[in-house]
């Protein structure tokens, strides 16, 4: 019996010892196996299987697309040769780069990527769908050339079609109707998939002879973590290098304090915003939105929240620093104007420090926020605190995710109304050339994230004298800034900020960790290097 | 008994009714699911013909008969959001549930009752105070944080536990350094719901020791000069089993769905997260069976604490019967 006892213990102790986590190579410039926590169970990765924008990150090494996005943001070739061709954003012209090969050892050929983006239209896909339908038609010049032809031209197709389409074999797809049912992960990308386990986990491996050169992490684990405290402890006790997830800004002192621990923060394309439904009274009101935007101190919140770690939002409705911003939008907290403004369209009356409307109702409303995000009650408290500077009540209404989604935007359909006064809203990015657009459009067929219900015939004749007509990036610049005077002007939303992207690394595993603009540190260029 | 069977057979009924209900009547929907990261890209057409292809759009009588139908064909169908059959799904999370919360139950009724009847016994010696306070202390702890804790103690601080998953993920263990491997994983999150659903079995157990202790047959066995330890097992525990028996039928009934939290802070793979995630994601086939099993399990318990009752204690099958 003790000897069973003895054998027990000694079993357990050899666990231990090989449980001890991933020890760094030498240099950490290289490593043989890392372990990632991925913080969703994305499914098999496949292009039609993935459900979030976490998918979308590890499916990024397991895929190529024929173009992508570097460090700061700019689009760059990938899978083609750099000489590609444009012709007035409606024909496009690529030559693939030679040595590309699936996974399963097939080349990659131009009729493959006619088949990447001629079959998500017949899928079950939402964003690959409406990119795919843009195309008229697709053209396999010999072996390794194929030309794109839009219906319309679309200055924005690099980045919302060529980043984004993945690559995939056409004899692992051709023929199947329904593209969630394959269980092959076959891509052209730098890792493979080697084994997935439902809501537990992905093994990839590096393809050594990856065509762009071999990935210096030999092994990628990545285990299905959703808690987030579980993965800062992970992080903290070694157990993981890294995280698909970002870190709160409550950990931020404990990982930089932390020993081989690298927070790297990015700035981020998400934006926090406070949607006003425009499409109900008062706020349907333009002066009535101005004096919200002036009665909020956005600044305030956004340095409250983040400090130094989010670029506050502007009138404009897009980052400050991209190009094609316009400056001097920068919102400005100024209560007297507020209340001056409010007075103006008779709500002069006052009682317990709250306006009356004309029927000698207060003027009482509700915000909507998101009962897991700790940041957005927040934001929902100071605007609280900051309205009733004015004179303006707000109530908050906390509630689970999908079904504060289903008062803001029922069935994901902005022509299907809304049945909210404010709430709390992000967006995965902003910096799409046609964010504007999707966002205040009120063709809703164009303007399919409008859940403000924004309406303004100064923003839709701009959009549809100018927008099909664009043929350069002066010109398109030049329109964005037009309907930027008009949003700034009309306020159909207020955005608090766009928070950075905060990520932590384990340095002493693994020293190649990249990151940049919105990018997620779990990404092509922290795995090669770029020949 | 027939009138039992017939109570139940009733009870299974509103299951499956409302089993099939409270999905659909859950605001929010399962596009999302369906159709990936960006619901907003596709037309409205588009995301109506999915809707359609599903039978989301039918009148919700029809959508009841498409799921009585797969029900008890036992085509349970895919699940949305994670695009493999439900059956599938269920099975390989099933296990870890029923070793977690199987082995959860079993100790904290062995260590509960015992420490519970040992707190009645020793009431006289004041000794049972410190062990009341620190029962009550560790009840009134929420099972998260208490999971949270334990995690940064013993998972990150000593190093002794890992600190997610059921079993070494990235390893290849077999046979005996399998079957340790897993008790390994298993030990924090066990610990966690161990140390919070003690005290349910501790009270229960302290109180009808108590009041057994104060019965006539008591007090006449110890005059009788019946040894100690004859009296405490055959006259006051056996007793004491009635009370403790309703409570673990009950700990029973919520076997496979009272783990969500822990299962989700330490990244183990069981049953809790799957419907957890289910409605997260508005997944109705996965929402509607796994809450279906969970709810037959609950009804299969009391069912059995029905018949078993009159095993321990004939005099309730007297009762019953009048």
């Amino acid at each position: 019996m003790r000897h069973k006892k003895l054998l027990a213990i000694i079993a357990a102790g050899c666990i231990l010892a090989e449980s001890i986590p991933v020890s760094a190579s030498e240099s950490a410039s290289t490593a043989e196996m890392l372990n990632i926590s991925i913080t969703n169970d994305e499914n098999t990765l496949s292009p039609f299987t993935y459900v979030s924008g976490t998918g979308l990150t590890a499916n990024r090494l397991i895929y190529d697309t024929l173009m992508t996005t570097d460090t700061n943001d700019n689009i760059i070739p990938w899978m083609v040769e750099d000489d590609y061709e444009v012709v007035d954003f409606k024909e496009y012209t690529f030559t693939l780069r030679e040595g590309q090969k699936f996974h399963n050892g097939n080349p990659v050929t131009a009729e493959d990527v006619k088949f990447s983006f001629e079959y998500p239209s017949s899928q079950n896909v939402s964003g690959q769908r409406k990119v795919c339908d843009k195309i008229d038609s697709i053209e396999v010049i010999g072996e390794d050339t194929v030309k794109f032809i839009l219906k319309e031209a679309d200055i924005n197709y690099m980045r919302d079609g060529f980043c984004y389409i993945r690559i995939l074999d056409d004899s692992v797809y051709e023929g199947i109707e329904d593209g969630t049912t394959v269980t092959d992960t076959v891509g052209s990308g730098m890792y493979r998939l080697e084994e997935y386990k439902t809501g537990e986990y992905y093994k990839l491996e590096a393809v050594e002879d990856y065509f762009r050169g071999t990935p210096k992490v030999k092994k990628i684990n990545m285990p299905v973590m959703r808690d987030s405290t579980a993965i800062q402890q992970a992080l903290l006790s070694g157990d993981l290098a890294a995280s698909t997830g970002s870190i709160g800004m409550e950990m931020l002192d404990t990982f930089e304090a932390a020993e081989d621990m690298q927070v790297y923060s990015n700035p981020g394309f998400a934006p926090t915003i406070i949607n006003i439904n425009n499409g109900r009274a008062p706020f349907d009101n333009v002066d009535f939105r101005n004096a919200l935007a002036y009665g909020i101190d956005v600044n305030a919140i956004c340095e409250t929240l983040y400090g130094d770690h989010a670029l506050p939002g502007t009138r404009g409705a897009v980052r400050s620093d991209l190009d094609y911003a316009l400056e001097g939008l920068e919102y400005v907290c100024d209560k007297d104007k507020a209340s001056e403004l409010l007075e103006g369209l008779g709500y002069t009356e006052i009682k317990d420090g709250i306006r009356l409307d004309s029927e000698g109702n207060p003027l009482s409303f509700e915000i909507i926020t998101y009962s897991g995000n700790d940041t957005r009650s927040r934001i929902c408290e100071l605007v609280q605190a900051q309205l009733r500077e004015i004179g303006i009540d707000i109530q908050i209404l906390s509630l689970d995710m999908d079904t504060a989604d289903a008062y803001i935007w029922p069935d994901f359909e902005v022509s299907n109304g809304r049945d909210y006064d404010l709430s709390t809203w992000g967006w995965s990015s902003s910096n799409s050339l046609t964010y504007l657009i999707s966002l205040c459009s009120s063709d809703f067929s164009v303007g399919t994230y409008n859940v403000c219900g924004y309406a303004s015939e100064k923003f839709d004749s701009i959009v549809n004298e100018k927008l099909s007509s664009v043929s350069s990036m002066e010109e398109m610049n030049s329109m964005l800034k037009e309907l930027q005077t008009v949003i700034a002007e009309e306020v159909p939303l207020i955005t608090i900020a766009y928070p950075d992207t905060m990520q932590v690394c384990n340095t002493s595993m693994y020293n190649g960790w990249v990151s940049g603009k919105g990018m997620n540190v779990v990404n092509i260029f922290s795995f090669i290097n770029v020949q | 008994m027939k009138k039992r069977i017939y109570h139940y057979l009733v009870i299974l009924v509103a299951v499956i009714v409302v089993n099939f209900l409270l999905p659909h009547l859950l605001p929010g929907s399962p596009l999302k699911s369906l159709v990936g990261e960006n619901p907003g890209d596709m037309t409205a057409a588009q995301k109506m013909g999915i809707l359609e292809a599903y039978h989301l759009n039918d009148p919700l009588w029809k959508q009841f008969l498409y799921y009585l139908r797969d029900l008890f064909s036992f085509h349970w169908g895919n699940s949305y959001s994670k695009r493999q059959p439900v059956t599938t799904l269920i099975a390989s999370r099933m296990g870890w549930t029923l070793l977690l919360a199987g082995s959860n139950m079993i100790l904290s009724t062995l260590i509960g009752t015992a420490l519970g009847a040992w707190s009645a016994l020793r009431r006289k010696e004041k000794k049972d105070l410190p062990l009341i306070i620190s029962t009550t202390i560790l009840d009134s702890i929420p099972s998260f944080w208490m999971a949270v804790i334990l995690l940064a103690v013993f998972g990150v601080k000593l190093g002794w536990f890992p600190i997610y998953g059921a079993y070494s993920m990235w390893e290849n263990y077999t046979g005996v350094k399998r079957i340790l491997d897993i008790l390994h994983h298993l030990a924090l999150p066990l610990l966690t719901m161990l140390v919070t659903s003690l005290m349910g079995f501790f009270t229960t157990s302290r109180y009808s020791v108590l009041q057994i202790l104060n019965e006539d047959y008591v007090k006449m066995a110890k005059m009788r000069g019946i040894p100690g330890n004859r009296v405490l097992i055959w006259y006051i525990m056996r007793n004491t089993l009635v009370p403790v028996f309703t409570m673990f039928m009950m700990e029973a009934g919520y076997l496979l769905s009272g783990s969500v939290l822990i299962e989700t802070v330490f990244s183990y793979p069981g049953l809790g997260t799957l419907m957890q995630e289910a409605v997260k994601a508005r997944d109705y086939p996965l929402i509607q069976y796994t809450f279906l099993i969970a709810s037959v399990m609950t009804v299969t318990a009391l069912f059995l604490a029905d018949i078993l009752y009159s095993k321990i204690d004939p005099r309730l099958e007297v009762l019953n019967d009048t």
